[in-house]
C-alpha cells in the first residue's frame, strides 16, 4: 500500500497535472497582481511574513491564490523529489550494465529535476529570509544596523545628442560614505551597477511615478539568490546538452 | 534618405516580397516561392538593422522589439528549417503566419521607445533576442501542429520546435533574471509580466513531460502545442498593444 502511494506521488502523470495547475494558478495570480497593485506591489519590498502582516491578512479574499500556489509548488517539489530519488536509485542499480555515455544521458533528467528543486528552494528562501528595503534618496539614509551611510554627491546625466533623445535621462550616480564601526569606505552607485558591502547589495532604482528622477536605493540581502541562479543556469545547460543528444539518438534509432 | 524612411520602406518591401512568396506558394511554384521568400527576408533584415540606428545612436532594443522582430525570427527559423529538411511546400507554408504578424507590424507605431537608464545593459537586448526567438519557435510549433492535424503526418517535427522553444525561453528567463537583479535588485518580481512568463514556462514544461505519458499521442500533443501558443499570444504578444500608447521617438 505504502509502495503504491509512494509510486503515485512520484509519477510523471502527477507531475504533468501539477505543472498545468501551477500554470493556471500563476495565470490567475497575474490578474490579481494587475488589478490590485496596492496590495501586491509591496510584496516586492517586504519579506513574505512582513507583507502578510501589513497587507495580506486584511485581504484574504484577494490572496487565496498565494496559498494554492504554495500548496501546488510544495506538492510539485515533493513529486519531483520522489521521482528523482526513484530514478537515480534504479539507474545506480543498473549502473554496471550500461555504457557510461548512456548512463549520463539517462541520469540527466534527474539532474535537471535536482536543479529545479534547488531553484524552487532558492525562491522560498528569498521570500522569507534576508533583508529588503527601498528608500528614497535623501541626505539621511536609513540603512540596516550597524551600517551608516551618508550621500556625498548625487548627479544625473541627460542625453545631449542626438536631437531626438535630448533631455532624456541617461544615467545617475551617487557617491556614498559608508561606515561600520571603525571602517569607512566611499562607494559609487549608478543604474545597473550595484555594489556589495557587508553582505548587503545596494542598487539604484527609480520610482516611475515620481515627477523628477524619483531615485531610490534598494538595500538587499538575498540568501536565495545563489540557489536560484545556480539552479536555473545549470538546468538550462543540462537541457542544452540533453535534448540535442536525445534527438540525435532517436534519429539514429 | 533618413534611416527611419529606409527602415519603414524596407518593411513594406519585405511584406510585398512575402506576399509574392505566398501567391507563388498557393500556385505551387516552389522556385519562385523560395526566391521571393529570401528577398523578403533580406529586406526585413535591412529594415531591422536600420531600425536600430534611426534615432541617431545605436539602440539594440529597437531591433529586438517583439512586434517587428517576431516575423523576422519566424522567417529566419523557416530558412534554417529549409536547409535541414526537404519538404519545401510544407516548410514555406510558414509564410502565412509570417505575413499575419508582419501585417500587425505594419499597423503598429514605428517609433522607438526612448532607452531608459535601466535598459542600458547587454542583458536587456539578450533577453529580448532569446524571448522572441522562443516565441517564434512556439509559433512555428503551433503552425506545424495545425498542418499535422490537417493530415500532414510529415509535420511531426513541430515537437522539436516546442523543445527548442522551451530551451530558448528558459535561457531568456535566466538572462532576464540577471537583468532584473542588476536593475531592480531582485531575480523575480511580483508583477503581471513575471507571473505570466512563469505561467507560460510551466505550461511548456508540462508539454515536455508528455513524452513520458503513453496516453498522449502526437495528435493530442499537437492540440496541446496549439493551446500553449494561445497562452503565449494572450500573455506575451498582446502585451505589445498596451505599449502602443507609450511615447516614441522617430518613425
Amino acid at each position: 500500500m505504502l509502495q503504491r502511494i509512494w509510486k503515485f506521488c512520484g509519477s510523471v502523470n502527477v507531475t504533468f497535472y501539477l505543472l498545468l495547475l501551477v500554470s493556471f494558478n500563476l495565470a490567475i495570480a497575474s490578474f490579481y497582481v494587475k488589478f490590485y497593485p496596492q496590495i501586491f506591489r509591496p510584496l516586492n519590498n517586504f519579506l513574505l511574513q512582513d507583507w502578510f502582516n501589513l497587507y495580506g491578512q486584511n485581504n484574504p479574499d484577494k490572496i487565496w491564490w498565494l496559498w494554492t500556489m504554495f500548496g501546488l509548488l510544495l506538492a510539485l517539489g515533493f513529486n519531483t523529489g520522489i521521482c528523482t530519488l526513484d530514478r537515480i536509485r534504479n539507474l545506480l542499480v543498473k549502473r554496471h550494465n550500461v555504457d557510461m555515455r548512456v548512463f549520463l544521458l539517462k541520469i540527466t533528467p534527474s539532474l535537471i529535476h535536482m536543479c529545479f528543486l534547488i531553484m524552487l528552494s532558492g525562491h522560498l528562501i528569498s521570500m522569507i529570509s534576508g533583508f529588503n528595503k527601498r528608500i528614497p534618496v535623501s541626505s539621511e539614509l536609513e540603512t540596516p544596523s550597524p551600517i551608516q551611510a551618508q550621500i556625498l554627491d548625487q548627479h544625473c546625466d541627460y542625453f545631449k545628442s542626438p536631437e531626438l533623445l535630448k533631455g532624456h535621462l541617461d544615467q545617475c550616480t551617487l557617491s556614498f560614505k559608508l561606515h561600520t564601526g571603525g571602517e569607512e569606505v566611499v562607494k559609487q552607485l549608478s543604474f545597473l551597477n550595484p555594489f556589495t558591502y557587508q553582505g548587503f547589495s545596494f542598487h539604484l532604482s527609480r520610482d516611475k511615478k515620481a515627477r523628477e528622477e524619483g531615485l531610490q536605493i534598494i538595500i538587499k540581502r538575498d540568501p536565495g539568490l545563489k540557489f536560484i541562479l545556480f539552479g536555473f543556469t545549470f538546468l538550462v545547460l543540462l537541457m542544452l546538452w540533453y535534448f540535442p543528444k536525445l534527438q540525435k539518438n532517436t534519429k539514429g534509432g | 534618405m533618413p534611416l527611419s524612411t529606409v527602415s519603414v520602406t524596407c518593411l513594406y518591401l519585405a511584406t510585398g516580397s512575402y506576399m509574392w512568396s505566398f501567391v507563388s506558394f498557393t500556385l505551387r511554384r516552389e522556385r519562385m516561392t523560395e526566391i521571393c521568400f529570401f528577398g523578403g527576408f533580406l529586406f526585413h533584415t535591412i529594415s531591422q538593422i536600420s531600425r536600430g540606428c534611426f534615432i541617431g545612436i545605436f539602440t539594440p532594443n529597437a531591433i529586438f522589439e517583439g512586434v517587428f522582430f517576431l516575423p523576422w525570427c519566424l522567417a529566419f527559423l523557416t530558412i534554417c528549417l529549409r536547409f535541414i529538411k526537404n519538404k519545401t511546400h510544407l516548410i514555406y507554408s510558414a509564410v502565412i503566419p509570417i505575413l499575419l504578424f508582419l501585417l500587425v507590424a505594419l499597423l503598429y507605431p514605428k517609433g522607438i521607445v526612448p532607452p531608459s537608464p535601466q535598459v542600458q545593459t547587454v542583458f536587456s537586448p539578450l533577453f529580448f533576442v532569446f524571448e522572441v526567438l522562443a516565441h517564434a519557435c512556439f509559433c512555428l510549433a503551433a503552425w506545424f501542429s495545425i498542418c499535422y492535424l490537417y493530415h500532414r503526418k510529415d509535420a511531426a517535427f513541430f515537437d522539436s520546435f516546442v523543445i527548442w522553444g522551451f530551451i530558448l525561453y528558459s535561457i531568456a528567463q535566466v538572462v532576464g533574471a540577471i537583468w532584473c537583479y542588476l536593475g531592480w535588485a531582485s531575480l523575480f518580481n511580483w508583477s503581471e509580466r513575471h507571473l505570466q512568463s512563469a505561467s507560460i514556462w510551466c505550461f511548456y514544461a508540462a508539454y515536455i513531460h508528455l513524452r513520458f505519458l503513453s496516453s498522449f499521442d502526437m495528435k493530442k500533443k499537437a492540440w496541446f502545442s496549439l493551446a500553449a501558443f494561445a497562452l503565449v499570444l494572450f500573455f506575451s504578444y498582446l502585451s505589445h498593444f498596451r505599449e502602443m500608447n507609450m511615447p516614441r521617438l522617430g518613425g
